[in-house]
């Protein structure tokens, strides 16, 4: 019985077939355009969330959920607003002037009345050497270009940015150690007896020795502060001499960081320096001997000052304090000790820090660095940078 | 095997198909027939000889406007012969009767010599009727053709006739001399499928005017095709379909007809008293299906309806004062109204 009823079933009309194939091509064709055109709204806002997370760094896990979710709603969308066989077929009228053919027939589709039939083979007529591509061609639509034209804008914002910041921290921590200088040597200092000055003097050489701990473990704020103080002492140690605030006995300026010793000259120096105890300034004047545990202490004013010229300036800020009177000498011990440890070569190792340092400088400006470990290369070579 | 066994319905289909081209291809024929028929009387006004052979073959009644002495007659009296159907005219004058038109009951004597009434028919017992000037006719000789225009039949005391398919009455009408006429009611008015303006010949026009009918030789139409054809045409037209663009843009246009509506345009607002009727839409879809049979489909597309919109409009609309002390016409109106429907489509 079911298989007589399914006899008598009229077939269905090759023309409805070749007409819904038509059709069903187009539809497809439409979907891959919206779906292109929605991805790249899509990946443009995937691609600003990444540049907002790399200058927002706070921000970058909110901005990659949104981005995730902004894609999925971009391609359910693209699923979704894929239109029905009845406005594909007015869209392919519309294009190709085919005068509500395409329509008509769409909607006649299964008719057995013979004009139905005509407009069916005429719609077929018209479609069959017609290329879908050249009816729908591969347009993005404004909304996919201004929402990629916004990503090019946020990514060279994002860029800007990013070198702003780098500028800036660098500028800042500069400004820092120039304002703090400022404010140590604008600093009137009362005048000192020699007594005073060996006291003080003394008194600082017993607090270096009894806290080397606290000089030598250093939490990472310090360690970048200091850093960026040895940025500065190495920046600064390049200008020429002569911004001194004083001049000493042998026309060479004291106290200032220009004329502090190159290390490699330091080192020769420094078991007379440490016996010396001239400190950085060289101002102790005939004090006599600065310490009782130096091994060649006891000379004379004159050749501490000397000395002193000669080496300059030990540690920067830190042996500011030091520098009126002999206690310096210890600091000044430590250091070099510790630069002797780690650099054979002070000189050379300057010169090649300083090659380096310009070339991880201009790799970062050419973005050859990941974002993610700009800060990390700049910490890394303040770590390392020269001490004096 | 199933899907391949073909019904009696698809092989008749199948056969119909073909006999609906080739109906199609006799009307597209007869109509460039007729189009150069009249074309050797009727010189130049494309669009309006376009415009009554669609009226024509959708067996509607024809109003033409015009000066006197631009051929309407010649127009619609060439479609007669070229068709070779049952022509009559008539001239309407103040005086004329119902029964001029309808005809009347004559008592007449037997060959027994016995007398009876006997129904003598008017001359609107014909295929083309021309009412010359029929708005010179009095109301209630107008109304006589209202019955014959919508029912296609005549009551004469009592007794209905019916008239002959196809039957289409030519109106024409002077817009100038309205001295002495009886404007057409709205009514009967919207009985009428299209109505049509003759203009002015133009220079080159008016010259060829001149060399065919100041001659020796008097042009005449060559008879051709019949009433069995005009009907089958007139059948076919009817069968056409119409896509649901077009449909929904007749929809559209007939409510921007209208003044209260939300989407009239901003003149109908300001100038239209009353909108068109589905009258209105009838006529349009109609002519719609005519003209997509002519361009060799069978389907009306939106682009037939814009352009039957006109002829099919301009009559239906009522203006209000400032549209008439404005002066503004109806013709300007209905453009306005398809201009709006096709920008907000």
């Amino acid at each position: 019985m079911r298989r007589q009823a399914e006899n008598t079933v009229p077939a269905a009309d090759p023309d409805d077939v070749t007409l819904s194939r038509h059709l069903t091509r187009a539809r497809r064709r439409v979907r891959l355009i919206l779906s292109a055109r929605y991805l790249v709204v899509a990946m443009s806002l995937v691609v600003a969330a990444v540049a907002v997370a790399i200058v927002w760094p706070m921000m970058g896990a909110a901005a990659a959920w949104a981005a995730l979710v902004a894609g999925v709603l971009a391609v359910a969308s693209a699923c979704l607003r894929t239109p029905d066989v009845r406005e594909i077929a007015a869209t392919v009228d519309g294009r190709l002037h085919r005068a509500d053919a395409t329509v008509t027939a769409a909607a006649l589709r299964g008719n057995r009345d013979p004009i139905a039939r005509l407009i069916v083979r005429d719609a077929i007529a018209g479609l069959t050497n017609e290329r879908m591509a050249s009816v729908f061609p591969f347009e993005l639509g404004r909304p996919a270009i201004v929402a990629a034209a916004a990503t090019v804008v946020c990514i060279v914002v994002a860029a800007g940015v990013t070198e702003w910041r780098a500028t800036e921290s660098t500028a800042s921590g500069g400004m820092r150690i120039a304002s703090r200088e400022d404010q140590t040597s604008s600093r009137p200092r009362p005048p000192q007896t020699g007594q005073e000055q060996a006291t003080q003097s003394d008194s600082i050489t017993a607090a270096a020795q009894s806290a080397p701990a606290t000089t030598r473990v250093e939490t990472d704020a310090t360690r970048r502060t200091d850093s960026s103080q040895r940025e500065t002492d190495l920046a600064q140690s390049e200008r020429p001499t002569g911004l001194a605030t004083a001049p000493s006995g042998d026309d060479r300026p004291r106290g200032s960081r220009g004329d502090r010793p190159l290390p490699s000259q330091a080192r020769p120096d420094l078991g007379r320096t440490s016996s010396s105890g001239s400190g950085t300034s060289g101002t102790a004047g005939s004090g006599g001997p600065s310490s009782a545990s130096r091994p060649d202490a006891g000379q004379t004013g004159a050749s501490l000052r000397a000395q002193t010229a000669r080496t300059g300036p030990v540690g920067g800020v830190r042996l500011e304090d030091g520098s009126e009177g002999a206690g310096g000498v210890q600091q000044g011990r430590l250091r070099a000790d510790t630069m002797r440890a780690t650099v054979p070569s002070a000189a050379n190792y300057r010169q090649s820090y300083r090659a380096a340092r310009t070339h991880v400088d201009a790799a970062i400006a050419r973005d050859e660095v990941p974002l993610s470990r700009r800060t990390y290369v700049r910490d890394y070579f303040l770590a390392i940078a020269p001490r004096d | 095997v199933k899907g391949t066994v073909l019904s009696n319905q698809d092989i008749n289909a199948a056969t119909s198909a073909a006999e609906i081209e080739a109906r199609a291809e006799t009307f597209r024929e007869c109509f460039h027939y007729l189009e150069a028929e009249i074309a050797r009387v009727f010189v130049g006004q494309r669009d309006l000889v376009n415009h009554l052979l669609i009226g024509f073959f959708c067996q509607g009644h024809l109003l033409i406007e015009g000066l006197p002495g631009l051929g309407k007659t010649s127009l619609v009296r060439t479609l007669g012969e070229a068709l070779n159907l049952r022509f009559s005219r008539i001239q309407c004058t103040p005086d004329l009767m119902p029964a001029d038109v309808t005809g009347t009951n004559l008592l007449a004597e037997t060959s027994d010599g016995l007398r009876e009434f006997s129904f003598q028919r008017g001359p609107i017992f014909a295929n083309i009727v021309l009412a010359d000037e029929l708005n010179r006719a009095t109301p209630r000789t107008q109304a006589a053709f209202l019955e014959a225009m919508q029912e296609c039949r005549v009551t004469v005391f009592g007794t209905t006739h019916r008239l002959e398919e196809p039957f289409s009455v030519f109106a024409t009408q002077n817009p100038i001399e309205m001295e002495g006429t009886y404007p057409l009611p709205e009514a009967q008015l919207d009985r009428f499928f299209f109505k049509l303006t003759v203009r002015a010949p133009a220079g080159d026009e008016l010259a060829e005017i001149l060399n065919r009918t100041t001659g020796a030789d008097r042009v005449h139409a060559t008879p051709r095709f019949g009433i069995e054809t005009v009907r089958s045409m007139a059948d076919l037209v009817r069968r056409i379909k119409v896509s649901e663009p077009a449909m929904r843009l007749v929809q559209r246009i007939l409510e921007a007809t209208h003044p209260e509506s939300p989407s009239a345009p901003a003149i109908v607002k300001k100038y239209v008293r009353y909108g068109a009727s589905p009258r209105a839409a009838q006529a349009m879809t109609l002519a719609a299906k005519a003209l997509a049979l002519l361009a060799g489909r069978y389907h009306a597309a939106s682009d037939d309806v814009r352009q039957v919109a006109l002829p099919a409009l301009n009559h239906r609309l009522i203006r209000n004062f400032h549209g008439e002390m404005e002066a503004v016409s109806t013709d300007a109106i209905v453009r306005g109204i398809v201009e709006a429907v096709g920008r907000d489509s």
